[in-house]
C-alpha cells in the first residue's frame, strides 16, 4: 500500500508542476489581450502604421493606467512629415483616450485597429514656411510668374501681398475683377480668414485691395463663392475623421476635429 | 414747373454723381500701400477679452500638444511659435493661472482667470477647450 502512495507520489510530482506552470502560461495568454506590454506594443504600431501611412517618421506613445489594470490609458501617435503631394502638413498627432487596441489583428496580422476609446483627437499643424513652399511649388507648376507673393500670418488672419498676372486667374473669375486690372496685372493685398467643413478648407476674404482699390463687399462677397473650396485635406487612413476648426496662430495653421 | 422739375433732375443727378465719385474715391483712398493691414478688431469688454484670453491660450496650448506631443509646463513656452504674447487677466492686471492634470486619459490642463469674483463668477476656467463660466 505504502509501495504503491509512494509510486503515484513519483508519478504526480512532474506532472503537478508542469501544470502549474502550463496553468500560468494559459492564464498569461488569455490575459494578454487585456494588458499590454507597452516597448513591444509601441514598435507594432509604429510597424503597422508605416505598412499605410507614408511619412518621415513615427512617433508612438502609450500610458498604462495607474490602477496596473494593464490597459491603455493613452494612445498618442505623432506624424511627422507627410508626403507633400498628399497632406502638406509638419505634424499630425493622434490622440486616444483609453482605448481598446485589437491585440490579435496588429500580432497576427500587422494591422493596427482601435476597437474603442473614450476620445478620439487629431490634429494637424502645417507651418507658413511649408504653406510658402506649397505655394511656389504649384506657381512653378501652373507656370505662373509672379513679381511678389508675400504670405504672413497675423491671427486671425492670413495677409498676402501679391503681384500676378491677370491670366492666372480663370477666365470666369476674372470678369468679376476685371475693372480692377491695369496693365494686365493684379498688385494688390488680401486678408482672410480660413473655414473647415468635412475636411474642406474654405478661405473668407475680409479685405481686398487690388491696384489700389479696395474692393467692395458685395464683389468680395462674390469673390469668395467662386474661389471656394479651396484645398481639400485628404484623409490619413487608417483614422477616420472630420476636421471641423482651424485656427490661424503666429507661425503655424492648426486644423483639428 | 416744368423747370422746377429739371433743377430738381439736375440736383438728383448732381447728388448721385457725387455719391459715385465720393464712393470711388472713397475706394482708392483706402486702397493705398498704407492699408495694407487686416481690420481692426473691436474693442471688446473685459469679461469677453478675458475669455477671448483663455480660449486663445487653448488653442495655442492644444497646438503646442501636436507638435510635442506634450503639453507645456508653463504657457511662456507657447511663445513666439504659437502666440505672440501671453495676455494678462485685463481686469487684476495679473498673469492667467495655469495647471495641469497627466493622470488621465490624454492629459488635462485648466486656464483660469486669477480672481473669478471680478467676473462675477464663482470659477472662470477653459479645460481642455472647454470654456466653464460658473
Amino acid at each position: 500500500m505504502a509501495h504503491l502512495f509512494r509510486n503515484r507520489f513519483i508519478r504526480h510530482r512532474f506532472p503537478a508542476h508542469l501544470m502549474i506552470v502550463l496553468s500560468s502560461v494559459i492564464f498569461l495568454f488569455f490575459t494578454a489581450s487585456a494588458s499590454y506590454s507597452l516597448e513591444p506594443l509601441d514598435g507594432d504600431i509604429a510597424k503597422a502604421l508605416k505598412k499605410i501611412v507614408k511619412c518621415e517618421k513615427i512617433e508612438i506613445k502609450t500610458k498604462p493606467e495607474d490602477n496596473k489594470s494593464g490597459k491603455l490609458r493613452s494612445l498618442l501617435i505623432r506624424l511627422v512629415g507627410m508626403p507633400k503631394n498628399i497632406l502638406p502638413a509638419d505634424y499630425v498627432t493622434v490622440q486616444y483616450a483609453n482605448p481598446d487596441i485589437d491585440l490579435i489583428a496588429l500580432k497576427r496580422t500587422n494591422k493596427f485597429k482601435i476597437k474603442s476609446s473614450s476620445n478620439f483627437k487629431i490634429g494637424m499643424l502645417v507651418s507658413e514656411q511649408t504653406v510658402k513652399n506649397e505655394f511656389e511649388k504649384r506657381a512653378k507648376r501652373l507656370k505662373l510668374h509672379y513679381n511678389k507673393f508675400q504670405i504672413k500670418f497675423t491671427p486671425p488672419y492670413i495677409e498676402l501681398e501679391f503681384d500676378i498676372p491677370a491670366d492666372a486667374i480663370p477666365l470666369k473669375d476674372r470678369k468679376l475683377v476685371e475693372k480692377f486690372i491695369r496693365n494686365r496685372r493684379l498688385e494688390g493685398y488680401a486678408a482672410l480668414r480660413l473655414e473647415v467643413h468635412d475636411n474642406m478648407i474654405t478661405a473668407s476674404p475680409v479685405k481686398v485691395i487690388l491696384n489700389h482699390f479696395l474692393l467692395p463687399m458685395p464683389v468680395v462677397s462674390e469673390l469668395k463663392k467662386r474661389v471656394n473650396p479651396i484645398y481639400h485635406i485628404p484623409p490619413v487612413r487608417p483614422f477616420d475623421y472630420d476636421l471641423v476648426k482651424v485656427d490661424i496662430m503666429k507661425q503655424h495653421i492648426f486644423f483639428s476635429n | 414747373m416744368r423747370r422746377n422739375k429739371k433743377l430738381l433732375l439736375l440736383s438728383i443727378l448732381i447728388v448721385i454723381t457725387a455719391a459715385v465719385i465720393g464712393y470711388v474715391s472713397f475706394l482708392h483712398w483706402q486702397g493705398g500701400v498704407s492699408n495694407y493691414e487686416p481690420p481692426k478688431q473691436p474693442s471688446v469688454s473685459p469679461p469677453e477679452k478675458a475669455k477671448s484670453d483663455l480660449q486663445n491660450l487653448s488653442r495655442a496650448v492644444e497646438a503646442y500638444f501636436i507638435k510635442n506631443m506634450e503639453y507645456p509646463r508653463k504657457l511662456e513656452l507657447l511663445m513666439p511659435e504659437f502666440i505672440e504674447r501671453v495676455e494678462n487677466d485685463p481686469l487684476s492686471g495679473k498673469p492667467y493661472p495655469y495647471s495641469l492634470d497627466e493622470t488621465k486619459g490624454t492629459g488635462r490642463y485648466r486656464i483660469s482667470v486669477p480672481d473669478p469674483k471680478l467676473y462675477n463668477a464663482k470659477e472662470l476656467y477653459i479645460e481642455d477647450g472647454t470654456l466653464v463660466q460658473k
